[in-house]
């Protein structure tokens, strides 16, 4: 008896693959399945004949044959009724490509970055970017030719100072000045303050210019500024906002640690660290071979500092400053931080870009990959 | 400024009983940063000191010595050592076999035929500095046959620590020391040196006057004698070492450790050499040179100080010493200077000499008159100890100015209100005089402080005491909170950023790779382009003529994208939206927004049609309401085939659309055809209808008829379609373009034009037979019109 039904596996296997309409299956159907003529159940008749030890095992086998004689025939149901529609599409083909464009890598990150700070209020805002030494440095407590004025390496349109050109609503501290490129996005502070619309969330997101260019530097660059002035804000807020940005930009798990600094326009300033996604703020890399003279349990990591990267400067507004923008830092205070959009991006990212001046080559080859 | 501090020096100033790495976590939140930490261990085995007794030439090698070594009291070993620096007497470390140093493990060896039994080696050998000129020279004093490490206190921990620029005090070990003290209510061990000051030795006469107290507020100097000029003792040098500075003898290495440890420079003449046996603190002569302590000559200009002996400049004041007054193995009485100078002066200086030093950087943050006695103090404390010397007469100290500490006042709400939480008066007192400040209370809230003389310079007003209340209560001890508050009003800016990026995606979408490109460019490229450099604002000190004006315009960028591109792809589509810098005399450029869009193609028609395609794409996607118009001749410079896009209010011309022309592209040296249409972004956006506008879906049904005429190729889809949809306005819902051909079959100067009519009408279904009438007259007004034969 088992040997019948191998034997009807083996006829049904080879009928149903003629088949080629919704009739012919169904035949096949009533053929083999059929309650009254079916050959399966005219097999299964002559169970009653079978010794009563083999009973279980012919059946099972039986029912497994039904089942799979069923599984069959609804394929090929569904399969026919699907209307002629192509069933040999070769899915390893690419298709009809759509166009493909690619945004900017720097776009992406200035669209990511503010829109972080605008779920917390922060208005966008655009500045000069040949702007007067006036607001890059004058009005940031760094008057005259202040020592600090070199820490930045500034492009300058006039070699001499000359009359400015200033808003009404300048305080003016003085008339002459030099045209530079901004070197940093902070010359938008006092631009902003001179609006006189209190309280200001500002952010400044745009191109900065420094006289360095190597592989981690070019001449222009991008930089994020927020500002933030009303009454009574305090470090609490600076800390809060900057632990909102690196949680929703570098992840849920990173932490900040503010730790002191000096800018001649924040009092109290800050380096903002964030703990190091390679070695998890620990220091050191255990998949990395020990360096002489490092701790036992791996080398140091080739990421941080300590298990800390230097993200950006921050700090309270310097009184200075917010004189020079016509508000009174007895009554209001406030905040500012910035830092560089593609130190950020190659960060978050993970980026291994050997040389940064790739984002301004404008190899096609490399922009197609973002 | 970063320094290497030594962990086991700090010790010596301030009770510290955290590990270096606990140590440095807490310093770090609060006051200087640590930025790396390395631990320093003997990096060697079986290094012993050993004494060469004699030194032979190598028989079979010019440039080998062999070397009869004592390393205790076993016979002297034989060994062959290159190094130039070694004589008989020296005491050096001598690696024995067996022993290793680093990765090198030293055998007995044969070198070209001579037995070797051990090595000399130079400090990097033992990893303890970058010296690797010569073999490490060891100090007469140390006991042959011990081991370096018992001799050397190699083991410490190095801290690379970064201090700010306004803190020149905390830039040594003592200043470092105060730090930590009050960071971490530690014990400040530091006691003020007095060395006995009576004079011991052959009374030697100086005279210093200062002819500049401006410029020099003050100048202190010690006249020494006896002193014998030796090697240093091994634990100054590990030190020093340690700092990264290169031992040199005794004395010198005396002023390089108090320049770590006080954060003083200190200077020392020999006595002899000082014609006159006279300093004169002055600014340097129209010409006067001097052969500085690097080997270079300087030329001083007149607003320089040096200081001189009677009869020449001995050194450039704050940044460096003369070689002519140097103190050498055969000094005999010493002159010990320690000065305060004007930090503007010593920049300038430094700068216009392009000669800096660590004198001169710590001089630059501007020190304190009040911290060079104390430094002196301490060299004369180490020069009777590691040098022998005596006091040949009293301490000279100069002083041309009147130290008086400034006092703050400072209000505890004021600190609420910055740092956000209530910190007690009490805790503000304590915390301020955990740093060196004196305190007195004048109400409740109000407090009068007084800054101790380090901190002099850095402190300006309340602000500034207010940080140092923060920081030393731990900024990682206050709440993390979002700024509670009204929003700002001004929306001014809002909107444009969101247009920016809706075109920006729209031209993504179409398949364009965005680029970003410098501000600045070359006056090359900008006259290539067809520009005027005369038009853009110049940088007057340019990173290289590549970057040397604001771009005016974004084309001629465009085209050097596309040119070092060419060769790579068939076919380029790029876009740019960025600033240009539109020059405004005497004032600031007016900087707009500008949108270009190139393609490039082997064929001047396909580069014309994928771009003609991409601004149809724009205009239907931000409803554009512009005509295109002739240029004048003299707009269309750049282009042999062009189109100017007026639009706005007043019809102006807002950019244009066109082939870049043949001499363009070659100066370029781009073979293929480049098309390329640009815009001013704030023009486009006032022409585009920003806001979605809707109109009813019509209920009834529309009827296409097509038209196929051959017209005279001057004739354009616009014409035509213009004067077809005069036809009927109501009834006639859009005329649009199927194809035009050329050649074969069709007449010369004549084209095949297909274009297909939809007719439709907004309150009820047209008949055939109605619109066959109306579809007529339209065909019968393009014959009229232009002449054409039905196809």
């Amino acid at each position: 008896m088992k040997e019948k039904l191998r034997q009807l596996k083996l006829d049904f296997s080879q009928e149903i693959k003629k088949v080629k309409s919704p009739a012919e299956l169904e035949a096949i159907e009533n053929k083999y399945l059929s309650r009254k003529s079916g050959l399966l159940n005219n097999i299964l008749r002559g169970l009653k004949e079978v010794a009563k030890e083999e009973v279980a095992e012919i059946g099972a086998f039986a029912n497994e044959l039904k089942q799979s004689i069923v599984e069959e025939i609804e394929l090929l149901r569904h399969k026919l009724s699907s209307g002629g529609q192509s069933t040999s599409f070769d899915f390893t083909l690419p298709g009809n490509l759509p166009p493909i464009g690619h945004l900017h890598p720097i776009t992406e990150a200035i669209r990511e970055i503010a829109s972080i700070f605008g779920g917390i209020g922060f208005q966008r805002q655009r500045y000069p970017e040949v702007d007067w030494d006036y607001y890059a440095f004058e009005t940031l407590n760094m008057p005259g030719d202040h020592p600090a004025r070199d820490e930045w390496e500034t492009f300058f349109i006039d070699s001499k100072p000359i009359k400015m050109n200033l808003p009404a609503n300048s305080q003016k501290l003085v008339e002459f000045g030099k045209r530079i490129l901004t070197p940093h996005t902070s010359s938008g502070q006092v631009r902003e303050m001179e609006k006189g619309k209190l309280p200001i969330r500002m952010m400044n997101l745009s191109k900065c210019y420094r006289r360095q260019m190597d592989v981690s530097h070019t001449p222009m660059f991008h930089q994020f500024e927020g500002l933030v002035i009303d009454k009574d804000i305090n470090i609490t807020h600076l800390k809060g906002t900057v632990d909102y940005f690196v949680k929703k930009f570098f992840g849920a798990d990173r932490t900040i640690r503010l730790r002191p600094h000096h800018f001649q326009f924040t009092e109290p300033s800050f380096e903002v660290d964030i703990s190091c996604g390679l070695c998890h703020g620990t220091g050191r890399s255990e998949d990395l071979p020990r360096q002489s003279g490092a701790e036992a349990g791996g080398g140091k990591c080739r990421m941080c500092k300590e298990g800390w990267l230097e993200l950006a400067g921050a700090g309270m507004v310097h009184p200075n400053v917010l004189r020079a923008g016509g508000i009174d830092s007895q009554k209001y205070s406030g905040f500012a931080f910035g830092w560089g959009v593609e130190r950020c991006y190659t960060m978050k990212a993970g980026l291994n870009i050997d040389d940064i001046r790739l984002l301004y080559k404008n190899d096609l080859r490399f922009n197609e990959q973002f | 400024m970063n320094l290497n501090i030594s962990y086991n020096w700090l010790k010596e100033y301030v009770k510290l009983t955290d590990s270096a790495h606990d140590f440095a976590k807490k310093i770090s939140l609060s006051g200087p940063s640590v930025d790396h930490i390395t631990e320093i261990k003997p990096n060697f085995d079986k290094v012993v000191v050993g004494k060469i007794i004699k030194i032979e030439q190598h028989p079979n090698a010019d440039k080998l010595h062999v070397c009869q070594v004592k390393v205790g009291d076993k016979q002297p070993l034989n060994i062959v050592c290159g190094a130039p620096n070694i004589a008989e007497g020296q005491k050096v470390p001598v690696v024995l076999v067996g022993g290793r140093v680093g990765d090198m493990e030293v055998k007995a060896a044969k070198l070209r035929g001579i037995d070797s039994e051990g090595m000399l080696c130079s400090q990097r050998e033992l990893g303890i500095g970058d010296d690797h000129t010569g073999i490490y020279i060891l100090p007469d004093y140390v006991e042959v046959g011990l081991p370096l490490e018992k001799v050397m206190p190699i083991s410490d921990t190095i801290l690379d620590m970064e201090v700010t620029s306004n803190r020149p005090d905390a830039m040594c070990v003592i200043g470092i020391a105060r730090e930590a003290a009050a960071i971490l209510d530690a014990k400040f061990l530091y006691k003020d040196p007095k060395p006995n000051l009576s004079v011991q030795g052959e009374n030697k006469k100086l005279a210093v006057t200062v002819k500049e107290p401006k410029l020099c507020p003050r100048y202190d100097a010690a006249v020494m004698t006896d002193v014998k000029v030796e090697s240093s003792p091994l634990w100054m040098q590990q030190r020093l070492l340690a700092a990264g500075l290169r031992p040199i003898n005794n004395l010198v290495d005396i002023t390089n450790y108090i320049l770590l440890e006080f954060g003083q420079p200190m200077h020392v003449f020999d006595y002899n050499k000082l014609a006159g046996h006279e300093i004169i603190v002055r600014l340097a002569k129209k010409g006067e040179k001097i052969l500085a302590l690097d080997g270079k000559e300087y030329e001083l200009s007149t607003e320089q100080l040096a200081i001189a002996d009677g009869e020449n400049p001995c050194a450039v004041a704050g940044v460096m010493g003369g070689e002519s007054s140097a103190a050498t193995a055969q000094t005999k009485t010493i002159v010990l200077e320690a000065a305060n100078f004007n930090p503007v002066s010593i920049r300038h200086t430094a700068r216009a000499l392009n000669l800096h030093s660590e004198a001169s950087n710590l001089y630059e943050k501007g020190l304190q008159p009040e911290g060079v006695h104390p430094a002196l103090l301490r060299a004369i404390e180490l020069v009777k100890e590691l040098a022998g010397g005596k006091m040949a007469n009293d301490i000279i100290d100069v002083n041309n100015y009147k130290f008086k500490a400034k006092t703050i006042k400072l209000n505890s709400d004021n600190v609420t209100r910055i740092l956000g939480v209530k910190i007690k008066t009490e805790k503000i007192k304590s915390i301020l005089e955990s740093l060196g400040f004196k305190v007195s209370a004048k109400t409740k809230s109000s407090l009068e402080v007084t800054a101790p003389w380090w901190r002099d310079n850095d402190l300006e007003g309340e602000h500034d005491l207010i940080e140092e209340v923060a920081r030393i209560y731990g900024y990682q001890n206050l709440p993390t909170q979002l700024m509670p508050g009204e929003l700002p009003v001004d929306f001014s800016a809002g909107n444009k950023f969101q247009q920016e990026d809706k075109v920006k995606d729209l031209l993504v979408g179409f398949g364009l790779t965005e680029i970003f490109s410098y501000s600045f460019i070359s006056e090359k490229i900008i006259k290539d382009a067809g520009f005027d450099p005369i038009d853009a604002v110049r940088i007057a000190n340019p990173l290289s003529l590549d970057f040397e004006y604001m771009r005016t315009s974004l084309i001629p960028g465009l085209l050097q994208i596309i040119s070092e591109n060419a060769g790579f792809y068939n076919s380029i589509k790029i876009f740019d939206l960025s600033k240009i810098y539109l020059k405004h005399e005497g004032d600031l450029p007016e900087e707009t927004m500008a949108l270009a869009i190139a393609c490039v193609s082997a064929s001047a028609d396909e580069a014309l049609a994928d771009l003609r395609g991409i601004w149809e794409g724009l205009t239907i996607k931000l409803g554009l309401n512009y005509e295109f118009g002739n240029f004048k001749k003299k707009e269309a410079y750049w282009s042999d085939n062009s189109q100017a896009m007026k639009g706005g209010k007043s019809e102006e011309i807002i950019g244009g659309i066109g082939l870049i022309s043949k001499d363009v592209a070659a100066r370029f040296s781009i073979k293929k055809s480049v098309a390329v249409a640009y815009v001013d972004f704030a023009a486009l956006l006032a022409a585009a209808r920003l806001a979605p506008s809707y109109a009813t879906i019509c209920k009834y049904p529309g009827i296409e008829l097509d038209i196929s005429m051959e017209i005279s190729e001057d004739v354009s889809f616009g014409q035509v379609k213009e004067t077809a949809a005069k036809i009927d306005q109501e009834m006639i819902k859009n005329i649009s373009y199927l194809s035009v051909f050329k050649g074969q079959g069709i007449a010369s100067g004549k084209k095949a034009l297909a274009i297909r009519v939809t007719y439709r009408h907004d309150d009820k279904t047209l008949t055939l037979p109605e619109v066959q009438a109306v579809h007529n007259k339209v065909v019968d007004a393009l014959k009229k019109e232009y002449n054409i034969n039905i196809r």
